[in-house]
């Protein structure tokens, strides 16, 4: 089976390999670019452990493959070291004990970046709606939500110089 | 899992493409989002000997207005309709669609095109596009073809398309009149979830339209003609209607022969009125969300 050439730009950095057409951009990531916050939970694309950043968008990366990714910009959480928006969000995941087992948590952080970055609305309700995406199987959620709305509101504190 | 090994192939034209399809003899898939390929070939569900990607296929993704209609490129994803970043031909019904697909992750790469080439019965462009009353494009060895989507789709996964020597390349939307009303209502225990029913309507007196579809439940989609009538000089929502309409929905549903359990009749019946309700009730603009 031949194999392809791909360059992707991961977390900054360009990664170059060669590899088989059905390499899955997680696996890429997780074994190329050693970016082990990206989980794999079911492989087809409804648990959301494994979402990244695509030039800037989310993605799972579990049904995304790298091949398709070719000159691309891909982001994980080792990527977003000093986004003021993502250590908002991991502070805010502490302070509400947000997590437990913390398999969903990238995916949970990736999500809610995107979510707040959009100016989505963020009472429960709408948070408890976008969070779909994401199946956590240890808090309930409630955590989660109390984390989310925290960090939107801190981070337009921040934001606005407050 | 991990997928079978396969080939990748990024076509250079829609003649390379279905050159590589037809060479393929059978063992050829079209990568659009890949959002619901991918998980299948995962999960082995089907074989596949190389991928023929047509995302850089700049025609593909784009939207053509003319006066009555706009045609949209099949690789058009769902965010970009979510996001108001192409026009709606149907004063909102297709933001609200596109918006409401699966998880937003999966709306940044899943298509217009891909959905309705599988033709899930879950598929919202299915009964989005049934109902605004859309044609697909089909572009092939042979030349190009055109049909309804009520043609198109003959049921779950059962498309009119020729796989080996076609694709499916653009989605032509009639426009509404600004006076038109429209209405979307699906049943799923969360959100994001493929819905157990799907219905969709628009109410275009000035156009002399009215249409009502219902969509999932494994089965064909199934445009619902008394209920369209019915709805079609309905002056406003009120009990008398909703008694009227559950009587056509049921007629259409009898005519149809479309058995099923009591349970499943109730729910179908109940998502084609409150996608009816949703129609003359909320607040619609004809550039954005309704307000329900």
């Amino acid at each position: 089976m031949p194999m392809t050439p791909v360059t992707l730009n991961i977390n900054g950095r360009e990664i170059r390999a060669t590899i088989e057409p059905r390499t899955l951009l997680a696996d890429f990531l997780r074994e190329q670019a050693l970016a082990k916050s990206v989980h794999l939970g079911c492989e087809h694309g409804v648990c959301g452990a494994c979402t990244v950043l695509i030039d800037g968008q989310t993605a799972r990366s579990c049904i995304t493959l790298a091949v398709d990714c070719d000159g691309a910009e891909i982001r994980t959480l080792e990527g977003l070291e000093g986004d003021p928006l993502t250590e908002t969000l991991r502070e805010a995941f502490h302070t509400e004990h947000g997590l437990q087992c913390g398999y969903c948590t990238p995916g949970m952080l990736i999500t809610a970046r995107d979510h707040i970055e959009r100016g989505l609305p963020t009472t429960p309700s709408d948070v408890r709606q976008a969070f779909s995406a994401n199946i956590c199987r240890c808090t309930g959620y409630a955590g989660i939500v109390r984390a989310v709305i925290k960090a939107a509101h801190d981070h337009v504190g921040e934001r606005d110089g407050n | 899992m991990k997928p079978m090994p396969f080939q990748y192939h990024r076509a250079a034209s829609l003649d390379d493409a279905l050159t590589v399809l037809g060479q393929a003899a059978g063992g050829g898939r079209l990568l659009s989002g890949g959002q619901s390929l991918v998980p299948m070939l995962n999960l082995r569900l089907l074989p596949a000997d190389v991928l023929i990607d047509l995302k850089r296929l700049t025609a593909l993704h784009a939207v053509d207005t003319t006066g009555d209609s706009i045609r949209y490129g099949a690789c058009i994803t769902h965010a970009r309709f979510e996001d108001g970043d192409v026009p709606d031909a149907c004063g909102g019904l297709l933001r609200h669609v596109g918006g409401g697909i699966a998880y937003r992750a999966v709306r940044n790469r899943g298509t217009l095109g891909g959905a309705l080439a599988l033709a899930d019965a879950s598929t919202d462009w299915v009964t989005a596009m049934m109902t605004a009353g859309a044609s697909v494009e089909l572009y092939g060895v042979r030349g190009t073809r055109r049909m309804s989507v009520s043609e198109f789709v003959q049921g779950p996964y059962q498309t009119r398309i020729d796989p080996d020597t076609e694709i499916l390349v653009a989605v032509t939307v009639p426009q509404v009149s600004r006076t038109s009303r429209w209405g979307y209502y699906k049943i799923m225990q969360k959100p994001g979830e493929y819905a157990s029913s799907l219905a969709g309507v628009l109410i275009d007196r000035e156009h002399g339209h009215s249409r009502a579809t219902l969509g999932g439940a494994n089965r064909a989609p199934l445009a619902l003609e008394r209920t369209a009538t019915t709805l079609a000089t309905a002056p406003a929502w009120s009990a008398a209607l909703e008694t009227a309409l559950s009587e056509a929905v049921r007629a259409d549903l009898s005519s149809a022969g479309r058995g099923g359990e009591p349970w499943e009749q109730a729910s179908w019946t109940t998502c084609v009125l409150r996608a009816a309700r949703h129609a003359l009730t909320s607040t619609q603009s004809p550039n954005g969300h309704p307000c329900p």
